[in-house]
């Protein structure tokens, strides 16, 4: 599923278009008197935009030209729905749990973030959740006890 | 009667679970560790200070005093993510030059030191002298003044806005001298870079001529006034003060320990009695390392008169300089 | 120059009961904590440094170095194991080392990785013992165009890991580069890319972005297939410690290796990332097949374990003889120094020998003692492959969560970690390389600040910045890596009258 062409074309437009947003923040950097530096601060950022940029181009034109780079061609993204949904569901379950975490407080997080991840990535016997549910259990305890860390 | 009888035992039971709760509390400080944030590196002469003095206070509370490192960002995030935690005294601030002087006073902070804070103590005290390399053509600062002029040298500092820099930044303006300003991280590495040939002068440590030994030549020592350890560090290196009769040359570097304000008064009192019990006695000054200096000031008004000299003393060097934050 | 009255005075200090304790200790946990993502040699030596206060010198710094050595070696473990470089010293190692261990040579992987630790450890002890004055020069004579060439050079890193796509790789090292202009920039103290909020003044840290490019990235891309049942021939599970033959074939790798570990561990500031990276590249550049490397090169495994550990010898240097920090690791170790009011310098040798001694076989013990320990740690380790990937997986991402909060006690840190882990995932699935990525982020604050400076210390002109016999000697090295093998066979082919 998804040509790796089709996806780093696009990821390489994607780039372009973040790389254009951040050269545009960075003419804006205010250079403080105190440093004396020569080169001002928004030089090094543009500099790198800049060779970021054209080797994006590069490749861009690589993939357009040859329709790959680096003996790629030809190559998917995902081999079939159910990699991809296993990949893209844990990321989902991972960055939710951080969301509830910020909102929500530790413990809720942490309840659910457990199953729903182990669940994304396809476990479904009992047992399994059990020794992943005992393990994060070891873990805080660990965490709490040994280093003292405050979870909140 | 039921009535009243049950209304005033309802009455009393509520007291002295409020009066319980309250010595309890009273009495509970400190019952879990305590976290001392820190806004250096691990291993610098900041950090090093700031453990010495916890372990101190470790002792005197019975409960650990933790270090928590969180370098950078202008020490911005250090001092904020203290003012993050509630004011129950478990979080302490480890205040220094830059968090409580320069960067408030040189950008626009969330947070302003005298009134987020209550500090507590001041100790950690540095004096900083000019040096050049042993071979260097100059060997007063007299001289060093003629030679510089017209020329830019350059000047080796720790980082831009610390009171080395401060320090260089205003004798240049005294003196009507140019420099070009070189940050090597840390006073060793700017002294290293002295010797090396990187910068032709350097601002470092009183106490820097310890390490160097006779690789470097101190030409001055850049304060008004003469401090006792002067003379144990580097005898017979006059003063701008005392070579330079007005002459601006005032240095401010100091640090100690802060609570949030809002702390409760009574854990306030237990940490400035265990603070005091713990460092203001001779055995903890023979432990204080050769590198760094000390200058104790206790008490929260006393401290907080030492950091406004600090402000009264710096705001003007950094306005003349178009430096200071409006 | 050799005092054997200081020596015996050395040996009486360190093989005192509670010096042999702590060294062991140290050892101990410094594997454990080097194996935990997220958790790495600063963080554990921070945590030691308040129980110093209870020892003297000599025990303290014993196992102040024990973890430093062991932890650094025991990131490879996890690499090896899951993929998930443990410190930041393993990051070259992941790649290979993982193949291998896939494709049922994880016993040779981890047998090799702590025999070249142990090695390149003990390399580097007998170094900072034998040369410590005269290679304090070197440190000390490292300003900001020595830092920029050395950083230029790893342009030519970069072009070696970047795998099948160069202008890919490259791509990333720029990203890498540029995402450390984040924060506030330390030369001038302007705000740059902070949007907004104080939390972005010290941008984005190291420790928070490795372990998600790698961790948790390797979490989401492990989650792809983590019902499949992975097969193993259980003897491939058996650790094989290279003997004597197998040592000799090696010693080119194991001797460049050393070298260019603890050189870079002298290099003040530079970490052992960097080393491990440098030899890798200069181990593929020599190799009659370099396409092995990234698919289960077992020299890929042995040169960037060698070259790490032997950082650790060559940071006391200029930690003990200038009092500047070899690697961030070794600041910490300066603050141990200082709390027992010793003073690193020139005077600490002459003054205090016994105790320089006492560091020196201390160190030489320490790697000796990890060959022991680390061999029942991998025996344990090795056994992992048998557990199912859906049950690795989670726990993996949450000590990893688990550890980057505790080291910094901030959410702030964690979400770092969580946008690194997606970042990385993307391009991993994408065909890009991560370790042009990880070069230029680990390189690009002393890019930054070597580039800068330099232009101030030059004032302005170009030419100012090679009249370093230095950073002359590396741009010399740089131009032999990158085009000398083309140029070298052109001559051959003229001088040989070949007339094609």
């Amino acid at each position: 599923m998804i040509s790796q062409r089709v996806a780093n074309l696009v990821f390489a437009a994607m780039l372009m278009v973040t790389l254009a947003y951040m050269a545009w923040l960075a003419s804006g950097f205010e250079t403080p008197a105190l440093g004396g530096a020569t080169l001002p601060t928004h030089f090094f950022p543009l500099v790198l935009l800049a060779f970021i940029a054209t080797c994006t181009v590069i490749y861009g034109f690589e993939y357009i030209l040859t329709g790959g780079s680096g003996g790629d061609q030809g190559d998917v993204v995902y081999e079939d729905w159910l990699q991809a949904r296993r990949g893209l569901f844990t990321l989902i379950a991972t960055c939710a749990s951080f969301m509830i975490w910020r909102e929500f407080g530790f413990a809720v997080a942490g309840l659910i973030a457990t199953p729903s991840i182990a669940l994304a990535m396809g476990t479904r016997k009992l047992w399994q959740f059990a020794v992943i549910f005992m393990g994060a259990g070891m873990t805080y305890l660990v965490f709490t006890h040994g280093l003292g860390t405050q979870f909140s | 009667m039921k009535r009243i009888i049950k209304q005033l035992a309802g009455l009393s039971l509520a007291a002295l679970a409020v009066f319980g709760m309250g010595t309890a509390a009273q009495a509970a400080y400190p019952e879990k560790p305590i976290t001392l944030v820190v806004s250096f590196a691990a291993g610098g002469n900041a950090d090093v200070m700031a453990r010495i003095q916890a372990e101190a206070m470790s002792k005197e509370l019975g409960v650990p005093v933790n270090v928590v490192n969180r370098p950078g960002g202008a020490h911005v995030p250090a001092t904020m993510s203290v003012l993050e935690a509630p004011a129950d005294g478990y979080t302490l601030f480890n205040w220094s030059p830059p968090s409580f002087m320069v960067v408030p006073l040189t950008r626009a902070t969330p947070y302003k030191p005298l009134e987020d804070f209550v500090p507590l103590f001041a100790g950690i005290s540095a004096s900083n002298a000019l040096y050049v390399r042993s071979d260097s053509p100059y060997t007063t600062f007299e001289e060093f003044i003629e030679g510089a002029k017209g020329k830019k040298l350059k000047m080796g500092v720790n980082n831009l806005g610390a009171p080395p820099n401060l320090s260089a930044v205003q004798m240049a303006d005294q003196f009507g001298l140019e420099f070009t300003t070189i940050a090597l991280k840390t006073v060793p590495a700017s002294l290293n870079g002295l010797v090396a040939g990187e910068v032709d002068v350097a601002v470092g440590q009183v106490a820097s001529l310890n390490a160097f030994g006779d690789k470097i030549r101190p030409l001055i020592i850049l304060d008004n006034n003469r401090k006792d350890f002067y003379e144990k560090d580097l005898p017979g290196v006059r003063t701008v003060g005392e070579a330079f009769p007005g002459k601006e040359a005032g240095a401010w570097v100091h640090g100690g320990f802060a609570v949030k304000a809002g702390t409760p008064d009574d854990v306030v009192k237990v940490l400035l009695d265990a603070s005091a019990a713990a460092m203001d006695n001779d055995a903890f000054r023979a432990s204080i390392p050769k590198a760094i200096s000390w200058y104790w000031v206790h008490g929260v008004e006393d401290t907080t008169a030492l950091i406004q000299s600090g402000k009264d003393l710096y705001s003007p060097i950094l306005d003349g300089l178009g430096l200071l934050h409006k | 120059m050799f005092d054997a009255v200081t020596f015996n005075l050395a040996l009486d200090l360190l093989f005192q009961p509670l010096t042999l304790v702590m060294l062991v200790t140290g050892v101990t946990i410094g594997i454990v904590i080097g194996v935990l993502p997220g958790l790495g040699p600063p963080v554990a030596l921070s945590l030691a440094l308040p129980f110093t206060f209870e020892m003297s010198f000599v025990p303290s710094i014993v196992l102040l170095l024990a973890i430093y050595s062991a932890s650094i070696y025991g990131g490879s473990i996890s690499a090896i194991v899951a993929r998930i470089p443990g410190t930041g010293a393993a990051v070259a190692t992941a790649q290979d080392g993982n193949a291998m261990f896939r494709a049922g040579r994880g016993g040779e992987a981890l047998g090799l990785s702590l025999t070249g630790s142990v090695l390149g450890g003990l390399f580097s002890a007998v170094v900072l013992a034998v040369f410590a004055p005269l290679l304090a020069k070197l440190a000390a004579e490292f300003g900001p165009r020595e830092y920029l060439a050395v950083c230029v050079f790893g342009l030519s890193v970069v072009v070696r890991v970047a795998g099948a796509s160069l202008w890919k790789g490259l791509t990333m090292a720029g990203v890498g580069l540029w995402l450390t202009t984040w924060g506030i920039d330390p030369l001038s103290g302007g705000e740059r890319y902070t949007f907004g909020s104080y939390q972005f003044y010290s941008g984005i840290k190291l420790i928070p972005f490795l372990i998600g490019i790698f961790a948790v990235s390797e979490v989401f891309i492990g989650a792809e297939r983590a019902m499949a049942r992975i097969d193993f021939n259980a003897s491939s599970l058996k650790i094989t410690i290279p003997g004597w033959q197998r040592l000799k074939d090696l010693r080119g790798t194991l001797a460049r290796s050393s070298v260019i570990g603890t050189i870079i561990g002298i290099i003040p500031g530079e970490g052992a990332a960097v080393a491990a990276y440098y030899s890798y590249a200069e181990e593929k550049r020599r190799s009659d097949t370099p396409d092995e490397f990234g698919k289960g090169s077992p020299l890929g495994v042995l040169a960037p374990e060698t070259a790490n550990n032997a950082t650790v010898g060559g940071a006391l240097l200029p930690t003990m003889t200038l009092g500047v920090p070899g690697t961030p690791a070794a600041a910490i170790l300066l603050g141990a120094f200082a709390i027992n009011n010793l003073t690193p310098g020139p005077m600490l040798f002459e003054e205090r020998g016994d105790i320089m001694y006492a560091i020196y076989i201390g160190l030489f013990v320490i790697n000796i003692v990890m060959m022991v320990i680390g061999y029942f740690a991998i025996r344990f380790a090795a056994q992992i492959i048998r557990v199912p990937q859906n049950i690795v997986l989670p726990l993996v991402l949450l000590l990893s969560v688990a550890g980057i909060y505790s080291t910094f006690a901030s959410l702030f840190a964690v979400g770092i970690m969580l946008a690194s882990g997606v970042f990385g995932y993307v391009i991993r699935k994408l065909g890009f390389s991560v370790a042009p990525l990880v070069i230029g982020f680990v390189l690009g604050a002393i890019f930054e600040d070597g580039f800068r400076q330099s232009i101030t210390t030059s004032q302005g002109s170009i030419l100012e910045f090679f009249n370093t016999p230095i950073g002359l000697v590396i741009y010399f090295l740089l131009f032999l890596t990158l085009f000398g093998e083309p140029i070298w066979k052109r001559l051959r082919r003229t001088m040989s009258g070949d007339p094609a």
